[in-house]
């Protein structure tokens, strides 16, 4: 069984973070490594019902061509499913481009909340959590910590605008008074002072407990801490952040999974995408093995249906969401070095299953499958 | 008294008359009297809590190398022995000095073992190389190194030491291995996160934990192939908190006592009906556990609430916990 893995090659994403002076900020590696492992850890499991696995990276500048790609993947090499590595609009377009295909797509670093909602797909599944879920994990540790007074400071660019909608959701989910709403932006002019200058935008009449920060490029964030008017936590661009994965998660097996991927990978860290690239391949192989059949709609109905359940190494079986096909999980609450808490965070239950307190619940979905 | 291959070693099989058994042990040269002490393998410690089950609480703490977990007592009940991951060794500890005497170097991450028939090797699963590794105990080398699924961890051996199973907590499997020959002869597919194992005394059925699947499967030793699924479910829990870990079946073969991980209980299970009698809560992340070997006492180790809870098996309640080192992984008496 052959499995495709698709990437732009100019993913903006992935452009080294350059700040002034070609000072390199965060470089995101491409996740295609989280697969490989996969591979490898599947390998033995897949053995066992005589199936030999496989990966084929595709790598195009289009978005379109992708599009052909799958179609020549499936007919040729018969393989149904995709990773995918793609910004919002290219997955959008993929989706649509593949609509009736015996395929499933799995989106493994995106978490804008459209495309769980109104760009959601039948043949569209979600590793990667949410923002929503991101903000949400944020949200819950706010609340069981009573600081529950948010100064929320969002930068300009969509993704930002995306974030900082998310948590005002979760802001009221969890009963948060955001105190002030103030844009931010990357400038030194004087005449913007208001919007770029920390000690000016965190100085406000009413007291905050916390600052949360929509930066998803962090490039404002991390001058932030320690610039504020008050002595306040950062969280969000900076700080504490909500995170998919940890290099330093020391629980559920964790530190066993990072360190064969820092192994295979000269010392780079296990991040959030190779996660989930990995857990994508796994997931894949584990619904052929106790689904019991090679066939695309059983392997498939089995990957969404209730009896899945995936180890994600986060210390629950994970399965999906039947009403936006999104990956319940646990998501954790870390420093650069430090995982602090997980979420859901204790003392938050959940009619049916708590993983469901993170992220859109079925009550509040907007998301339907023809 | 853990499972069939630790106890130690009966020199007659448990049917004869206890006078009998009784005047076999004065010999020379065969095993020693317990110190009745109970050892704690204390993960983030690297320490051993030594209990005396008489005052129940903590007598002394033996300092060994990094992050020990699994424990087993020499073949001849002078020693323990228990696998230190984080430094890749199995230390040695003498039971009468209560000290570190020597030190047997493994793979990497060593996290169970198990002894050979002859009691002249050791098995030892390396969680970080994916390997189940055989040691000659005196020459202190590596005999075979059997590749196994990802992360193996439990360790047992069949009474007639032919046959070894590990499980690999990755692949979701139970490795059959020939330990001669050192090689894999079948994989059994359980359920999900497979962790360790417990023999029934008829050596019949092979029974193993899936933590993450909430189950325990039987699997029938005639066919290496599984025949039952226990599942788990103590009131007012929901199943995805169940998470079973270690095992250990009566000597009559009649009681199964499961740790349940998440869940704070200890299930008694019926063996032969597989029915789940009783509920008995613990601490916090139930992990290890074993029993006194008049069968009266069951310890059990809480993960995340850093104590042994001493639970009473007859009365089938949970009597006392007792404060140990961080982490603690598993226990082992020695009586």
């Amino acid at each position: 069984m052959t499995l495709g893995y698709l990437e732009l090659a100019d993913d903006t994403r992935y452009e080294a973070r350059r700040a002034y002076a070609r000072i390199g900020l965060k470089t995101r590696a491409r996740p295609f490594a989280g697969a490989e492992l996969g591979i490898v850890d599947a390998a033995m499991i897949a053995g066992a019902v005589d199936t030999e696995l496989g990966l084929k990276r595709i790598t195009s500048k289009e978005a379109s061509d992708l599009i052909g790609a799958i179609k020549q993947a499936l007919t040729e090499n018969d393989i149904h499913y995709f990773l995918v590595d793609l910004p919002t609009e290219a997955v959008s377009q993929v989706v649509a481009g593949t609509q009736g295909l015996d395929v499933l797509l799995f989106n493994i670093s995106e978490g804008a909340n459209t495309l769980r909602e109104a760009q959601c797909a039948a043949h569209l599944i979600h590793i990667y959590p949410s923002l929503r879920m991101q903000t949400d994990a944020l949200a819950q540790y706010l609340r069981i910590r009573a600081w529950d007074k948010v100064l929320l400071l969002a930068g300009p660019s969509k993704a930002d605008t995306a974030y900082a909608e998310g948590f005002r959701a979760s802001a009221k989910r969890y009963a948060l008074k955001i105190v002030e709403d103030r844009p931010f932006v990357m400038s030194n002019d004087p005449r913007e002072r208001g919007k770029n200058n920390v000690a000016l935008l965190t100085g406000t009449n009413s007291d905050y407990d916390v600052i949360v920060l929509a930066d998803q490029d962090g490039e404002f964030s991390r001058y932030v801490p320690f610039a504020t008017n008050r002595p306040r936590p950062v969280m969000g661009g900076a700080g504490l952040d909500a995170a998919t994965w940890h290099w330093t998660f020391e629980r559920f097996g964790a530190p066993q999974l990072n360190s064969r991927f820092l192994r295979a990978n000269d010392g780079r860290h296990m991040a959030g995408p190779d996660w989930a690239a990995w857990v994508a391949v796994k997931s894949i192989v584990q619904a052929r093995v106790r689904g019991g059949s090679a066939e695309f709609k059983d392997l498939s109905a089995y990957l969404r249906g209730k009896s899945m359940r995936i180890d994600g190494f986060k210390g629950v079986a994970l399965n999906l969401r039947p009403w936006n096909n999104q990956l319940r999980q646990p998501i954790l609450l870390a420093t650069h070095n430090a995982v602090i808490s997980t979420a859901p965070v204790e003392g938050f239950l959940h009619q049916v299953n708590d993983l469901d307190t993170l992220g859109v619940d079925q009550k509040e979905n907007t998301c339907t499958f023809p | 008294m853990e499972n069939m291959t630790t106890q130690r070693p009966k020199t007659c099989p448990p049917l004869l008359p206890t006078l009998f058994l009784g005047a076999v042990l004065f010999l020379p040269g065969t095993v020693q009297a317990g110190t009745g002490l109970a050892f704690v393998s204390n993960e983030k410690s690297d320490t051993l809590s030594v209990i005396d089950p008489k005052k129940q609480e903590v007598v002394r703490e033996i300092e060994t190398s990094g992050r020990p977990r699994a424990m087993r007592f020499s073949t001849a009940g002078d020693q323990l022995l228990v696998a230190c991951g984080d430094d890749d060794v199995i230390d040695v500890i003498d039971l009468k000095t209560l000290e570190v005497v020597d030190q047997i170097p493994t793979g990497p991450s060593p996290e169970a073992f198990a002894f050979s028939a002859d009691g002249k090797s050791i098995f030892v699963s390396n969680e970080e190389d994916s390997m189940l590794e055989v040691i000659d105990i005196e020459e202190k080398i590596v005999v075979h190194d059997i590749p196994t699924g990802a992360e193996p961890e439990g360790v047992i051996v069949s009474e007639d030491g032919k046959t070894v199973y590990v499980t690999s907590e990755v692949a979701d499997m139970v490795h059959v291995i020939d330990p001669v020959g050192g090689f894999v002869t079948k994989n059994i597919i359980v359920g999900t996160r497979p962790r360790r194992f417990a023999l029934t005394p008829d050596g019949k059925e092979l029974w193993v934990t899936a933590e993450l699947s909430g189950e325990v499967y039987v699997i029938d030793r005639a066919t290496n192939e599984t025949k039952e699924v226990i599942t788990f479910l103590p009131p007012g829990m929901r199943p995805e908190q169940v998470t079973p870990v270690d095992l250990s079946i009566s000597q009559d073969g009649k009681t199964a006592f499961v740790t349940l991980g998440r869940a704070n209980h200890v299930a008694f299970v019926d063996v032969a009906s597989r029915k789940i009698e009783d509920y008995v809560l613990v601490g916090r992340r139930a992990w290890g556990l074993d029993v006194t070997s008049d069968e009266t006492t069951l310890y059990v180790t809480n993960g995340l609430s850093d104590d042994v809870t001493v639970v009473d098996i007859k009365g089938r309640k949970p009597l006392k916990s007792i404060p140990v080192g961080r982490v603690p992984y598993t226990i082992l008496i020695d009586d």
